[in-house]
């Protein structure tokens, strides 16, 4: 089973679930988006001045001094995070960076206050006017790494003087990328602690909990492709999920064991990583022609990004670059999907449309947000994109999955069926095949035992009458062996199979009788119709009705003085059951001058009728001239 | 004069055979045998107009010198000499190529009539044979090639199996009884081809004419 994006055939309750699964995940995605437009209109508690001071710029200074310098601040803007223009001096400073910010104690309002920062490096120390108030760190060498923590300082009312207070931050960092100060606010404990946790839940926590949602999805992914290696679209999922989680370990993983560097380039590189196996994911998913020629294609360019970058950050330059190199693939990834929708709109192409199209605002976003150019959610939103794409390819694979299931299903159910059938067709002609078997096996000892009769008695019989005849002995000599021929015959013709046909048996009777009829002068009128088989019609039956017409044409012959004998068969209802009746119709004397050893002949008769459950009737002709014979055969018995 | 020959191994019915004959006027006995390897050089010389060949001889079938007659001699006609109950061996030999029957019993006279008849081109049956023929030309049957039969011949063999007469068939189809006589040689005539294209259908389907 290979799965395919183009090939959607659906029916038209199938396409009704399908849209309401599209309503459900614009639903969701929408709801979500309310939500983080409610989060950045919300009216920012730091904007209450009066309670609190929010810092709007700071100074700086590069130093790997344990004090705070006297002098050679530079102001900058907050949140500060120069990346590429300023690692070189921060590497010079041992990557410490002092930050300054001064403020009027008369400014803050009574009762307790505190200090919130929404971003700081892995170690720093907070000073008030040169006195050490708190430090996140013990060891110094503890590789920690920064994580987007927010962070919560009390400030004792008694370090404080009044008119101007100098607040110092002492920021180190392993590598100079994570060097930096997010916004800063001095003021009312209560508002600068609801403004920590909110930027507590919003960019630590919910980072953590998504990322979470990511491992569980990725193994999930990675377990149903190790059950089914053929899905290649799963693997590349699965990869996508694993380098996604790696980019976003970093807020839970505080100590990685790999080193706060060597973390740090794993975040760096992990995005290159992350476009190539969107990219092979995307064409394997949408079987993309040539598929195989863009996966080689989208690793070689991930991997010839990486080495750029790595070639720029050894020539001690910028590597941004590199990063802006990037956005062709996401701009042919959005493009690919685009082209895949129209192509073929499916639930599941629109549902991971919709995904891509929000993870590329959102990562937008974040660029703008880190290049301070805007604040926006005030967090970054691309830990968020990661579980929203994730899920919503999750869906369109399992969509798939599901009707491609169905597709199997519903094959079995045909196959089911057919086989069905063809059991039934083999076994219709498995009986007929033994009927048929039955019957050769029967017409075989019908032609044996003919063969004994015909080649012995038979033979012997016509040699008789030949020399009787050639003797010219007593009439009654001939006629005894011409009787004894003829009742062989019947014999032998009631072996004869006529499948029910009435019709056929009288033919054969009529056959071996009429030589007989016209030597006695009588002659025949057939009337003999077409007429449904009589089913029960075995050999031994058709002897009894072969004995039967003899006995009647017999009485004709000896008795009647007839000059015509008219037969008639034809199909005819009796008692209100459907049969033949058989007819002999002759113009002779009638039945008043009938002699009485014909009486034996009639019992005989009617003892045949009975056997055979048929009706047997013997009497005058309505003319009154003639009598009339007639044998009703029912169809069923 | 037309000229028969008679192969019979039965010495008492040859005899009554041929007096029979001798006795008609218009046909002689131009030769006789009675037995296989006789008949053979009697079928092989060609003298004669109608064969009469009886079937169960005592060295050979009488089928093989029915074949040989038809390939050597296109134009005779051959009757068959059988028992009273021998339908399958008159079919038998109809499919050979033999085109009347006589019955090997008291109706042995019948063997004059029958042998002018078949010159004039008309061909006896009975009910039986009828039968069998319909049974063999039915659309449906699935043993090789068939030719189909007209809807008159459906007719004629129809009636023939429910006993009606040559001359009944015609007045009730309203025909000459002649006609009715060349329909059954007719009909006699398809199953000998069919019969025979059966066997060559057989033969090919099992390889046995490799070039065909």
């Amino acid at each position: 089973m290979t799965l395919s994006g183009s090939d959607d055939d659906l029916g038209q309750p199938e396409a009704h679930s399908y849209r309401a699964a599209i309503l459900a995940f614009l639903g969701i995605s929408a709801a979500m988006l309310a939500c983080l437009f409610i989060v950045w209109f919300s009216p920012h508690p730091a904007n209450d001045a009066h309670l609190a001071t929010s810092f709007s710029h700071a100074d700086f200074r590069f130093d790997a001094a344990e004090a705070a310098p006297k002098g050679g601040w530079i102001k900058a803007k907050l949140p500060f995070h120069d990346y590429y223009a300023a690692p070189d001096t921060a590497r010079q400073h041992g990557n410490i960076l002092w930050a300054k910010l001064t403020f009027d104690a008369e400014t803050l309002p009574g009762g307790r206050i505190a200090l919130f920062t929404d971003y700081t490096p892995e170690r720093f120390i907070v000073l008030l006017n040169d006195k050490e108030i708190f430090r996140n760190y013990s060891d110094p060498d503890a590789q920690r790494f920064a994580s987007f923590k927010p962070a919560f300082i009390p400030i004792p009312r008694e370090a404080l003087r009044r008119g101007e207070n100098v607040i110092a931050l002492r920021l180190e960092s392993d590598t100079p990328w994570t060097l930096g100060l997010g916004h800063v606010a001095v003021g009312d404990d209560r508002l600068i602690r609801d403004k920590h946790d909110r930027a507590y839940a919003l960019q630590y926590l919910g980072p953590q909990i998504v990322n979470g949602i990511m491992a569980a999805l990725t193994l999930a992914i990675l377990l149903f492709w190790f059950r089914r290696r053929e899905e290649k679209s799963f693997f590349w999922l699965a990869l996508v999920g694993i380098v996604w989680w790696l980019r976003n370990l970093h807020y839970s993983a505080h100590d990685p064991f790999i080193g706060a560097s060597a973390m740090w380039e794993l975040v760096s590189v992990s995005i290159f990583m992350l476009t190539t196996a969107f990219l092979c994911f995307t064409v394997t998913v949408l079987d993309a022609s040539r598929r195989l020629r863009w996966i080689r294609l989208s690793i070689a360019g991930g991997a010839a990004l990486i080495l750029f970058r790595e070639v720029l950050l050894a020539n001690g330059m910028s590597d941004f670059p590199a990063f802006a190199l990037l956005a062709p693939f996401t701009f042919s990834l959005s493009i690919i999907f685009v082209i895949a929708t129209i192509r073929h709109p499916t639930a599941e192409n629109m549902v991971m449309l919709v995904a891509i199209t929000i993870a590329i605002f959102w990562s937008t976003h974040d660029m703008i947000f880190l290049g301070n150019m805007w604040q926006g959610a005030g967090f970054q939103l691309q830990p968020y994109a990661s579980v929203v794409v994730y899920a919503a390819f999750a869906f369109s694979l399992g969509r798939r999955m599901l009707k491609a299931f169905d597709t199997t299903e519903n094959l079995n159910a045909q196959l089911e069926a057919s086989v069905a059938q063809a059991r039934k067709e083999l076994s219709a002609s498995e009986s007929a095949r033994r009927a048929l078997e039955v019957a050769h096996a029967v017409e075989l000892e019908r032609e044996r035992i003919m063969r004994e009769i015909h080649d012995g008695i038979g033979s012997n019989l016509v040699t008789a009458l030949a020399v009787a005849k050639k003797q010219d002995a007593q009439g009654w000599t001939v006629g005894l062996l011409k009787r004894s021929i003829a009742d062989l015959k019947i014999a032998i013709d009631s072996l004869e199979p006529s499948d029910g046909d009435v019709a056929v048996v009288l033919a054969g009777f009529r056959h071996r009788t009429e030589a007989d009829l016209s030597a006695a002068g009588i002659g025949l009128k057939w009337r003999v119709d077409a007429v449904p088989p009589v089913r029960w019609l075995d050999a031994p039956n058709t002897l009894h009705i072969l004995r039967i017409f003899q006995e009647i044409v017999t009485n004709v012959i000896k008795h009647a003085n007839a000059t015509e004998i008219e037969v008639r068969c034809h199909a005819q209802q009796c008692n209100g059951a459907e049969g033949v009746l058989v007819e002999f119709l002759d113009n002779g004397v009638g039945l008043d001058d009938i002699p009485v050893d014909t009486g034996k002949g009639l019992a005989n008769m009617a003892a045949r009728a009975t056997a055979l459950k048929a009706q047997l009737t013997v009497k005058m002709r309505e003319s009154g001239r003639g009598a009339k014979a007639s044998l009703w055969l029912p169809f069923s018995r | 004069m037309i000229r028969t020959a008679v192969i019979e191994d039965d010495p008492a019915v040859l005899a009554h055979l041929c007096r029979l004959i001798r006795e008609s006027g218009d046909i002689e006995v131009s030769c006789s045998a009675r037995n296989f390897v006789e008949g053979t050089k009697l079928v092989e010389a060609g003298d004669y107009d109608v064969l009469m060949c009886d079937l169960g001889l005592p060295d050979g079938s009488g089928i093989d010198l029915i074949r040989k007659s038809i390939a050597l001699h296109p134009q005779s006609d051959i009757i068959v000499v059988t028992m009273f109950a021998d339908h399958r061996k008159v079919l038998d030999s109809i499919k050979a190529g033999a085109r009347g029957y006589l019955l090997k019993d008291e109706n042995l006279e019948d063997c004059v009539p029958g042998i002018r008849e078949i010159r004039r081109g008309g061909s006896p049956i009975n009910p039986f044979i009828a039968r069998k023929l319909l049974e063999r030309f039915q659309p449906d049957m699935p043993d090789g090639p068939m030719e189909a039969l007209s809807d008159r011949e459906h007719d004629v063999l129809g009636l023939l199996a429910r006993g009606y007469s040559y001359a009944e068939i015609a007045t009730l189809l309203g025909i000459s009884t002649q006609t009715v006589g060349t329909y059954v040689k007719r009909l006699y005539r398809k199953l000998e081809v069919s019969s025979r294209s059966e066997a060559v259908f057989e033969a090919s389907s099992r390889g046995l004419l490799g070039g065909l």
